[in-house]
């Protein structure tokens, strides 16, 4: 059977919309909090990523500052990490300090990535999925 | 006597002398008719729709329309994936409700005529003459290529229907028959329990096209409908009790559906509306089923295309019923001139929702003549021992 | 005595935490769905804002998309709109028609207009803010 991880941020309604769609399609999933990315775990969806731990970040303050108007602290980190003047163990080091500079929602079985939310990459993604295990011995 | 004189004197709801009939559409579906995220307690399970079937009976509804769908339509909401299916939901529903009438829907392609005709009459003698039968012919392609690519071309859907409905009748009122079609062969066809109700099961379908609205027309009791306005209502019932008489020398109603947005205030229905079609509508699945009906956005203006969606959204594409109990019931009454014979609603929370139109809007279309109150006939005492009877194990 | 008057979007979290924000402050206000937005209002607004129409819309399709990620033809409009292609009249004529293009949420006592949200101007704004008549002939 297929493991399928999510990790998504409460009232981002990108993860809301893909938690929905994984649920009403009757897809199960393990759902976890963007804050429960550790350092270890970014590294191993970075890995997966063509260009690395920065397609796991938001793209630019504002686009962040909507799914987090209350942040501050880390608007200063998105900047640096796109200008391309760190090095894929620095960012790393960074997301695991601060997970919310990670788009949210995070989909993965670990051998492929989805990042944000969109309706024909989750509809071509989920093709011949094991939901359920009836052939046991 | 006509077909619709013995309904009327075997006490068929559907016959009743409700002006404006009232039923409600797809409770056994996930998202009943709304296409939305927005919260809601509503769940396509059998004790939802007991509880909703119990508050129907108790105000004096006349049927509950089930939706027949084999997969959802996509996207987040995955609109209508959870469904019960409706002939053994019916049977399910029909022996602990007393008074509604209650519909199978049915995709011809995906069962033989037979075995539906014969279900059919096993849910009538279960709910004693209270089961009708929704013929689709199958149009969400999706749903239907699952059956091996049954699903066949519009036409060709409607021979095939016809064939089905034919050898339907055919079972529920001869014995020893033959039939032979391009679809079906039966040799010495033969079925017992007939229906219990006088004439047969009561037979509605939603054709629009031609095709099926000569089906409708040809075999059917009501044509379903949705109205885009009052005058097209009245148009389109005088067309189908032409057409039925015209080809086929029969009678024939119509009825819409519509959903309902019903609060104290304008603005508060506004608002509820906003919030649930507008800004937590599953805007993606409306996408999907507009493509499918073919309303192109690169040939209507904008105010349409959003117009057009938040139908969908709001209720499948139904009248929006959206205001004040006064509102709502002006638009019901108006409906009623029209010469439909009734409508079916949609809520996005039955059980929230029902109980407010059920006391402040269902008065007014009595005052207005277009209902009557319902009759207080047992006293709860006897409900009670009725109940019992129906239930015990130990009869069973 | 001022009236506050904010537009919204359910499921924002801007939205949500500015509506919490006066709340939570003692500010009353009242509340309307951003679809609510009228041709004559947007034009009230709009004159208030230096930038004009353009400041109450998105700027990029990304992060029109992080808040309304199950809205498609929409996004060829905001596209237009920062293409620079449309007039001021034009721009507010196509916010009218289809009002998820505005940013929520949008704030205002029709003297001043608060778009997105943001602490630092939030407690700027709601200084001397007079809550309460007690002061009536």
């Amino acid at each position: 059977m297929d493991k399928w991880v999510l990790y998504g941020k409460s009232g981002n309604p990108a993860s809301d919309i893909a938690k929905a769609w994984l649920k009403n399609n009757g897809i199960p999933s393990e759902n976890y909090s963007i804050f429960q990315l550790t350092r270890e775990e970014i590294a191993r969806l970075a890995n997966l990523l063509p260009g690395g731990a920065k397609d796991l970040v938001y793209p630019n303050t504002f686009s962040f500052s909507l799914i987090n108007p209350q942040k501050k602290t880390e608007k200063e980190y998105i900047h640096q990490i796109h200008k391309g003047e760190l090095t894929e163990d620095e960012i790393i080091g960074i997301l695991g300090t601060y997970p919310a500079l990670v788009i949210s929602p995070i989909i993965t079985d670990y051998k492929t990535v989805l990042v944000g939310y969109n309706l024909e990459k989750m509809v071509s993604t989920f093709r011949y999925v094991k939901v359920k295990d009836i052939t046991m011995a | 006597m006509s077909r619709f004189d013995v309904f009327r004197e075997a006490g068929n709801p559907m016959f009743n002398d409700n002006k404006l009939k009232l039923g409600i559409f797809g409770p056994n579906v996930s998202n009943s008719c709304s296409m939305t995220l927005a919260n809601t307690t509503f769940k396509p399970d059998f004790e939802t729709n007991v509880k909703i079937a119990k508050m129907m009976e108790d105000a004096g509804y006349e049927c509950i329309v089930p939706v027949a769908r084999w997969r959802g339509f996509g996207g987040s909401s995955n609109f209508n994936g959870n469904c019960m299916e409706t002939y053994t939901w019916a049977a399910a529903m029909a022996a602990v409700t007393k008074k509604i009438y209650l519909f199978c829907t049915s995709h011809v392609p995906t069962m033989h005529p037979i075995v539906a005709s014969k279900m059919l009459s096993t849910i009538d003698e279960i709910s004693k003459g209270r089961i009708g039968l929704n013929t689709v012919t199958g149009w969400f392609p999706k749903e239907m290529d699952m059956f091996a690519g049954k699903k066949m071309e519009h036409d060709k859907g409607y021979e095939y229907a016809t064939e089905w409905m034919e050898v339907v009748l055919k079972m529920w009122s001869e014995q020893f028959f033959d039939y032979k079609g391009d679809f079906f062969e039966i040799k010495d066809g033969w079925q017992e329990p007939k229906p219990t109700q006088s004439p047969r099961p009561v037979l509605i379908s939603a054709g629009t096209s031609k095709k099926g609205r000569e089906f409708s027309a040809r075999f059917t009791d009501f044509n379903f409908g949705y109205i885009e306005s009052m005058e097209h209502g009245k148009e389109w019932t005088n067309y189908m009790k032409k057409l039925a008489w015209d080809e086929f020398r029969r009678e024939i109603n119509t009825f819409t559906t519509g959903f309902v947005v019903c609060r104290p205030t304008e603005k508060e229905a506004k608002e509820f509306y906003d919030y649930y079609v507008r800004e937590q509508g599953d805007w993606e699945v409306a996408n999907i089923i507009c493509d499918m009906f073919g309303i192109e956005s690169s040939s209507n203006s904008i105010d349409f295309l959003t117009k057009a969606r938040e139908n969908f959204i709001g209720g499948w594409g139904g009248w929006a019923f959206v205001g004040t109990p006064e509102q709502v019931a002006d638009e019901m009454i108006k409906i009623s001139k029209t010469g439909i014979s009734g409508t079916l609603v949609s809520f996005l929370d039955y059980v929230e929702e029902m109980p407010y139109f059920n006391e402040n809007v269902l008065p007014l279309l009595e005052q207005a003549g277009v209902r009557k109150p319902i009759k207080q006939e047992e006293s709860p005492e006897e409900q009670e021992n009725t109940n019992t009877e129906l239930y015990s194990p130990v009869q069973v | 005595m001022d009236r506050w008057v904010m537009y919204a979007k359910s499921g924002n979290p801007a939205s949500d935490i500015a509506k919490a924000w006066l709340k939570n402050n003692g500010i009353p206000f009242e509340s309307n769905s951003v679809f609510r937005l009228t041709r004559g209002e947007i034009a009230r607004l709009a004159d208030l804002i230096p930038g004009g129409v353009r400041e109450m819309i998105y700027p990029d399709v990304f992060s029109f998309s992080m808040i309304n990620p199950q809205r498609d033809f929409e996004r060829k409009y905001i596209e237009k709109i920062q293409s620079g292609q449309l007039s001021e009249e034009e721009m507010r004529d196509l916010l009218a028609e289809v009002p998820s293009l505005a940013i929520s949420p949008i704030i205002t006592n029709y003297k001043t207009v608060i778009v997105g949200y943001d602490l630092d101007t939030m407690v700027s704004t709601f200084r001397f803010v007079k809550v309460k008549d007690v002061t009536i002939a």
